[in-house]
């Protein structure tokens, strides 16, 4: 069995837990609720429902894995990621939502400017994404001026949302 | 092209310029300057709105904060701020981001003792400073106009004849369930009911025949014409636009809701700013266009102060819980 | 109706409509940024006009975003509006195979077909149409809403049990909040934040938008596909009235009539007349992979909806979405209630707002007829700055929509979410769907059961819902007849297309 396969192999059966757990917090969230009252469905039964087919489909998926892995008669192993990437590309893939998370959580928690806070984040995206060079930065930073200027002047000033 | 007109056209053509993003010079209202710290309000006052925009508690906030700028009873203006859904819960902790000293403010109705009834979100009267009631508007119950009932008494005869004969489409846990449960405790009878969550989907229920009775604003009642037929008003007094229309009091039922407009800022806020709102809304209720304003839409203008307001809030809240209970 | 067109030819009248739906589309194609969020913050502006302006401002932008829409569904697999979901499924792929030109004609082809079908349900026979609408109840919602369920199935490809998971999974993230049955909180685990349950717009533009940057971001970066330009004219023919009318006409008349149930939206009349399409055609393998019927069908019903859902606004006061629940705020505030008594009141306003509707749908095609070479340009943009903008764009969008920073951390989770359930291969049409749909579908089920005693036998005296649910049992039946045996073996797709 080619290493693709195994990988989608093993993805299937992290879909699979995934999904059932999400089904044990809806069959948890679904005690709590109260009997039905006004109709005999009530609250809990649309969770149930759904929490019932998650497991099916998910014991379904894992089932196909199993009768795959049979036919093929390998043994599934964790499979070992093809380092081609380099530099930047490694660290895009966490570093972008990182940024992100970063950016939002300033705006949130700690009620950070609008403006200087999306300055900041289009030029790290913007060297993160492209080149880490001087040229860059400075696009990014005008760039970056420019769009947070605008939609923070929109919508403070024009549509009364406050973004700060 | 009328004066109006061309001044309205000319402000449009301001805004869309800035909304366009090119025109950088141009700001139509007072930004968030640092005035001198004594004066209060040093910026835009933030008035959160537990509702989308558009509706009466959207649309009566910005009505009282466009007059309060206008003839500058504040030097700053009120910044709607819509946080919907939740029962509340988000405009509460919208609020709680804000300031305690006298920029956020919230404009609500007693909605708000419903979801505190109910237990809805981590909060009750205690986290708030009441500054008053800006009028309000109370509701009607009706039915189809080709109904055969032709009066409230009509209406319960007949469920006491056969119970549970009637259909009311009510959105479970809002106000529509709660006046028409005191009301149905009082006189003894009991409706069905079908899941309708707003205005729209009562009317739409109503109107299509899968409901045979609903709550309105007296305002969407009259807004129908003739397809509607209200049996009873559940205000103190008759509403001078229906003068015909019977209360629930005189009827001999125990029931009123008045869904005042309330204004509150979180606990905490000091009072020198809290009055200095509270004064200006005093102002602003008593103003000929919004009178006017509030005639047309069936609303009542009156002003109740804070204190008074919150008073009668923990009386209407105690009469809620009964009815809250029921429903667990 | 005359004197309404020559109202509305003023000058001011025509300004303010050709703002609004230029706004409208250029937000409308905004990932992050939808018509209803527009039209929500220019509220307030239009309380310093006059009532006719103010109505043809909001018009203007409510077509205009929803037809923008479809310019970003189609170049970058991100629906700029709900509406538009279904676009992204053969748009995209269109566009992939070097015919962006031609998706994005036929999409405005369609919208404008579309809203110009729905114009003379509106125009001809309103309050008809209004009448024969109000007697759905909920057994008749929950018998439509079921049936466009059901269809879920028909849209998943590749193997069958992810489609389906993906489609119950997006319903199970539906649930939390605050039950619109009950009044009371449900799988919130007493967190506040989750008595507003997930807002459709932060996990449509995480599940979407945010999920297909981070993806893209992940590789390296790609120059962008880089479509060529050709010169010369738009590629419509007149032979696609012939292949495609029939179509449009369908799905026309299926998104007129989806919008004028209140409470529905343009996402579902757009899904449901895709999936019909789909049903009918000669070649439903095609669906999915860049085939112009299926965007044709899509963007002809969402327009379609508008007008649809203009119906029982004006001749009943019943708004259909939030939208239209916003216009009829912007006519409160001038002292004018939509209802039967608004022909009578204020016709100018009435009839104002039908002559609207269709000037903006001309306004629309004229406006992205001539920009759309420029248009499909923005995939030639360079990749980081279009990726960064759009990232600020979707996160103060999803704030936007009610000022909360819940939102963005909602849509940041959704986009992880997003992410992930596609290198499993699950699509997230149906995720996205079944987010939509299952609320509407269970609301309506209990409704209908509160409203009868808990008699499921009620629903024989419904001849329209045992119609809809009669539908739904067949397109449940057929496919897994005849595919049944191959849907378990299906391979596992390989991340899906792109």
């Amino acid at each position: 069995m080619p290493v693709s396969q195994q990988k989608a192999l093993m993805r299937d059966v992290y879909l699979a837990i995934g999904s059932l757990l999400l089904a044990g917090l809806l069959f948890y969230g679904a005690m709590g609720l109260p009997a039905p009252r006004f109709e005999p469905m009530g609250s809990a039964a649309l969770p149930r429902i759904l929490g019932g087919l998650i497991v099916l489909l998910a014991l379904m998926l894992l089932f196909n894995v199993w009768r795959k892995l049979r036919a093929a008669g390998v043994p599934i192993s964790e499979a070992k990621s093809s380092a081609d990437v380099q530099g930047l590309a490694k660290i895009r893939p966490l570093g972008v939502p990182a940024c992100l998370a970063l950016y939002v959580g300033a705006l949130d928690f700690l009620q950070a400017p609008f403006v200087i806070s999306t300055v900041v984040l289009v030029v790290v995206l913007g060297m993160l994404l492209s080149k880490p060079t001087l040229r860059t930065a400075i696009i990014f930073t005008l760039f970056g001026v420019v769009i947070s200027v605008s939609i923070n002047l929109v919508f403070t000033h024009f549509l009364f949302v406050d973004l700060d | 092209m009328t004066k109006m007109n061309k001044r309205t056209l000319a402000t449009g053509v301001g805004a869309c310029a800035l909304l366009l993003g090119s025109s950088f010079g141009l700001t139509t209202f007072a930004g968030k300057t640092d005035a001198h710290a004594a004066d209060f309000p040093s910026k835009p006052i933030e008035v959160v709105v537990p509702f989308k925009p558009g509706g009466r508690t959207d649309t009566v906030a910005r009505l009282l904060g466009k007059k309060i700028q206008e003839k500058g009873w504040l030097s700053q203006p009120f910044v709607i701020v819509n946080a919907a859904g939740g029962g509340g819960a988000n405009a509460v902790s919208r609020m709680k981001r804000g300031d305690t000293d006298g920029h956020t403010a919230v404009h609500w109705h007693h909605q708000m003792l419903i979801s505190i009834a109910m237990g809805l979100g981590n909060y009750d009267l205690s986290a708030f400073r009441s500054l008053g009631y800006t009028g309000g508007g109370s509701p009607v119950w009706a039915v189809r106009a080709d109904s055969p009932f032709n009066s409230l008494e009509d209406v319960v005869n007949h469920l006491k004849k056969e119970p549970r004969s009637l259909v009311e489409a009510v959105g479970i846990g809002s106000i529509p369930h709660f006046v028409g449960a005191m009301l149905s405790k009082q006189g003894g009878f009991e409706t069905r009911y079908v899941t309708a969550n707003s205005g729209a989907d009562r009317l739409r229920l109503l109107l299509g025949g899968t409901a045979d009775i609903a709550l309105f604003a007296a305002s969407e009642y009259t807004a129908q014409g003739k397809g509607l037929k209200a049996l009873v008003y559940f205000g103190k007094e008759r509403l001078p636009n229906l003068p015909d229309l019977p209360t629930a009091l005189e009827l001999g039922y125990d029931v009123s809701w008045a869904n005042p407009n309330w204004w509150l800022v979180p606990a905490g806020t000091p009072d020198a700013e809290a009055d200095a709102i509270s004064a200006a809304l005093e102002k602003a209720i008593a103003d000929p266009d919004i009178i006017k304003y509030f005639k047309a839409n069936t609303l009542q203008p009156y002003w109740v102060p804070g204190a008074a307001a919150m008073e009668d809030a923990k009386k209407q809240l105690s009469s809620l819980k009964p009815i809250a209970e029921t429903i667990n | 109706m005359w004197e309404a067109f020559q109202t509305l030819f003023q000058v001011d009248n025509l300004f303010f409509l050709f703002v609004g739906t230029s706004v409208g589309i250029v937000v409308g194609a905004i990932p992050g940024l939808t018509a209803s969020m527009l039209i929500a913050l220019t509220l307030p502006l239009t309380f310093h006009m006059m009532p006719v302006n103010a109505v043809t401002l909001l018009i203007g932008e409510y077509v205009g975003g929803i037809s923008g829409g479809l310019i970003t569904a189609i170049l970058l697999r991100m629906p700029g509006t709900p509406a538009s979901i279904v676009t992204t499924f053969d748009g995209y792929p269109m566009a992939m195979n070097g015919q962006p030109q031609r998706a994005l004609a036929l999409g405005i082809m369609a919208s404008v077909v579309g809203g110009i079908i729905s114009w003379f349900f509106l125009a001809g026979m309103s309050p008809l149409l209004a009448k024969f609408a109000l007697q759905f109840g909920p057994w008749e919602y929950f018998g439509l809403v079921m049936m466009a369920l059901v269809m879920l199935a028909a849209l998943t490809q590749g193997s069958v049990i992810k489609g389906l998971l993906g489609a119950v999974l997006g319903m199970a993230f539906a649930l939390p909040g605050i039950d619109s049955t009950t009044g009371r909180g449900r799988l919130t685990f007493e967190i506040d934040s989750l008595l507003s349950g997930f807002g459709l717009l932060p996990v449509l533009i995480g599940a979407f938008a945010i999920s297909q940057i981070l993806k893209e971001t992940a590789a390296p970066i790609a120059p962008g596909p880089g479509f060529k330009l050709p010169k010369g004219k738009l590629p419509v023919y007149w032979k696609d009235a012939r292949n495609h009318g029939a179509n449009m006409a369908r799905s026309g008349v299926i998104g007129t009539w989806i919008g004028l149930l209140p409470g529905i939206g343009g996402n579902i009349a757009a899904l449901v007349s895709y999936t019909t399409t789909r049903q009918l055609s000669k070649e439903p393998e095609k669906f999915g992979s860049g085939h112009e019927p299926g965007v044709v069908s899509g963007e002809t019903a969402n327009n379609a909806s508008i007008g649809g859902a203009l119906i029982p606004l004006i001749t009943m006061g019943i708004p259909g979405s939030v939208t239209e629940a916003i216009l009829i705020g912007a006519l409160t505030i001038h002292s004018l209630q939509p209802g039967p008594l608004l022909f009578q009141n204020a016709p100018e306003i009435a009839y104002g707002i039908i002559a609207a509707y269709l000037v903006a749908n001309l306004l629309m095609l004229a406006l992205m007829w001539s920009t759309v070479r420029y248009i499909a340009m923005i995939t030639q943009l360079p990749r980081p700055g279009l990726l960064t903008g759009i990232l600020v764009f979707c996160v103060v969008g999803s704030y936007a929509v009610n000022n909360s920073y819940t939102d963005v951390w909602v849509m940041l989770a959704f986009g992880a979410i997003g992410l992930g359930l596609e290198k499993c291969g699950v699509p997230l049409g149906p995720f996205v769907i079944g987010f939509v749909l299952s609320p509407i579908c269970e609301e309506k089920l209990r409704a209908a059961l509160m409203m009868s005693d808990g008699n499921v036998a009620d629903v024989l005296t419904r001849p329209y819902a045992l119609l809809f649910l009669a539908v739904a049992l067949l397109t449940l039946c057929l496919p897994l007849f005849a595919s049944g045996k191959k849907a378990g073996l299906a391979p596992p797709s390989e991340e899906g297309k792109a």
